[in-house]
């Protein structure tokens, strides 16, 4: 059957494009349209390079990566937490309520004498119970996120303290620091009415972060560097984010300036 | 084929490895289809990001019936794009001359790159929409006419004749714009 010039174009393409032939080398199979379609192979060629330099900032090609991985550890996570019997808002309630039942049993003394505790401590599972109902009794989008802050900033701390006196530092600290960044960042992201403030302070959160763990980074075993690897990793993703919002603050006020009234 | 399937399932699993091989195969194509349609590089990069996300949440109703892989994501990336354009009048835009901008990039070079970039830009939003959907999927996100086919709902017939007439239109476009001499 007789090929139509439609798809003799279409047979060229590929050639060009999955097979790497020359536009020369395609004419030569079909020289009766060689002359109508040569002109017509350049300007796809045109075309089809141009188009290959438009290329995405390589770090937002990886904050992109992280973000689907992130998905895909939490649907892990909801895969496993729906296996227990309370979740959800029942399992939010019953852990503020236990950690107000722990607070009032041990007493406000405790609770003080908890807020230096390190990982490891005996009172750290009380400060780690008094932040969760800090947490839970913490309203509104811009709070939370100070408040998830606050937390990343604390177990920042703690880390530091923890290699400055030669103690083992938990492989959870580090998880639980990026979880509270990133908390802080999809609450900034939603939030249309966030102030430069808050974005600020990020900046400053997730710029402390990489200039500790790099610090800690030559005093650690090999084990510890590559957990210390990848946290610094979240770190720098975690500093792309609030870059990115920062840009995006004025282009978010523009459009929520309210319309003048008559 | 066998090995589409195999990553379609991959992924219905939520295998990091199927997400990470489809991942690497399809963002930068998926980004440059949806920044050439949308003309913004921040906007785009958002977009792209979203389309893995959109896809990652919708792949348990994805059924396997042949369909590619590649044209379930440019289908969901053309889809993104319409609901954007809904959307995005009060938006403002990152210029396309910056699309390429680096810090450590030789500035006369970048700023060739950045005028084909333009010309081809300029050109392809000079064509009709249906020539437009097919020259970016084809073009830009780097798809077969059988997988352009399946994403736009159309023959395969009906779009190497859209092909035809849009790259007849993209050559005297190109060249009447420019006085560019054509290298390859």
């Amino acid at each position: 059957m007789k090929k139509s010039f439609d798809d003799i174009l279409d047979i060229c393409l590929d050639r060009i494009t999955l097979k790497g032939d020359s536009i020369e080398q395609c004419l030569e199979s079909y020289p009766e349209q060689a002359a109508e379609l040569e002109p017509l192979l350049r300007a796809a060629l045109s075309t089809m390079k141009a188009a290959s330099l438009i290329e995405p900032r390589p770090e937002y090609k990886r904050l992109a990566r992280n973000r689907l991985v992130s998905a895909l550890e939490a649907r892990e996570k909801n895969k496993t937490e729906r296996r227990m019997p309370l979740w959800g808002w029942q399992r939010r309630w019953a852990v503020a309520l236990a950690a107000v039942l722990v607070l009032i049993l041990v007493g406000v003394g405790t609770v003080s004498a908890s807020a230096s505790s390190l990982p490891g401590d005996a009172l750290y599972p009380v400060k780690t119970a008094t932040e969760k109902v800090q947490g839970f009794f913490t309203l509104g989008g811009e709070a939370k996120a100070n408040f998830h802050m606050k937390l990343a900033q604390r177990r920042l701390d703690e880390l530091k303290l923890l290699a400055e006196s030669n103690r083992n530092v938990p492989q959870s600290l580090l998880g639980v620091m990026n979880t509270e960044t990133n908390g802080a960042i999809e609450i900034l992201s939603r939030d249309k009415e966030v102030g430069n403030k808050s974005i600020d302070r990020l900046m400053g959160l997730t710029s402390n972060q990489k200039t500790v763990l790099t610090e800690l980074m030559g005093k650690v075993t090999p084990k510890a560097k590559l957990r210390l690897q990848d946290a610094l990793k979240r770190c720098e993703d975690a500093h792309a984010r609030a870059l990115l919002l920062k840009d995006k603050i004025p282009q978010m006020k523009k459009m929520h300036v309210p319309s003048p009234s008559p | 084929m066998q090995d589409e399937e195999s990553t379609a399932r991959g992924l219905q699993k939520r295998d990091p490895d199927a997400w990470a091989e489809v991942y690497e195969k399809y963002f930068s194509r998926v980004y440059r289809y949806i920044a050439l349609r949308v003309g913004d590089k921040t906007e785009a990069e958002d977009l792209a990001g979203q389309v893995f996300l959109k896809a990652f949440e919708s792949i348990s109703s994805f059924k396997w019936r042949g369909v590619p892989v590649s044209a379930w994501l440019f289908r969901i990336a053309h889809n993104q794009v319409i609901d954007y354009r809904r959307t995005s009048k009060a938006k403002l835009h990152t210029p396309l001359e910056e699309w390429l901008i680096s810090d450590d990039a030789d500035p006369v070079l970048e700023a060739e790159r950045n005028l084909d970039i333009h010309r081809v830009v300029q050109a392809v939003g000079q064509l009709t929409q249906a020539q437009r959907d097919v020259i970016e999927l084809r073009f830009a996100g780097g798809l077969s006419t059988a997988e352009v086919a399946k994403v736009l709902g159309k023959s395969q017939g009906a779009v190497k004749v859209l092909q035809h007439s849009a790259l007849v239109a993209l050559r005297k476009r190109l060249s009447s714009g420019s006085n560019h001499e054509e290298e390859f």
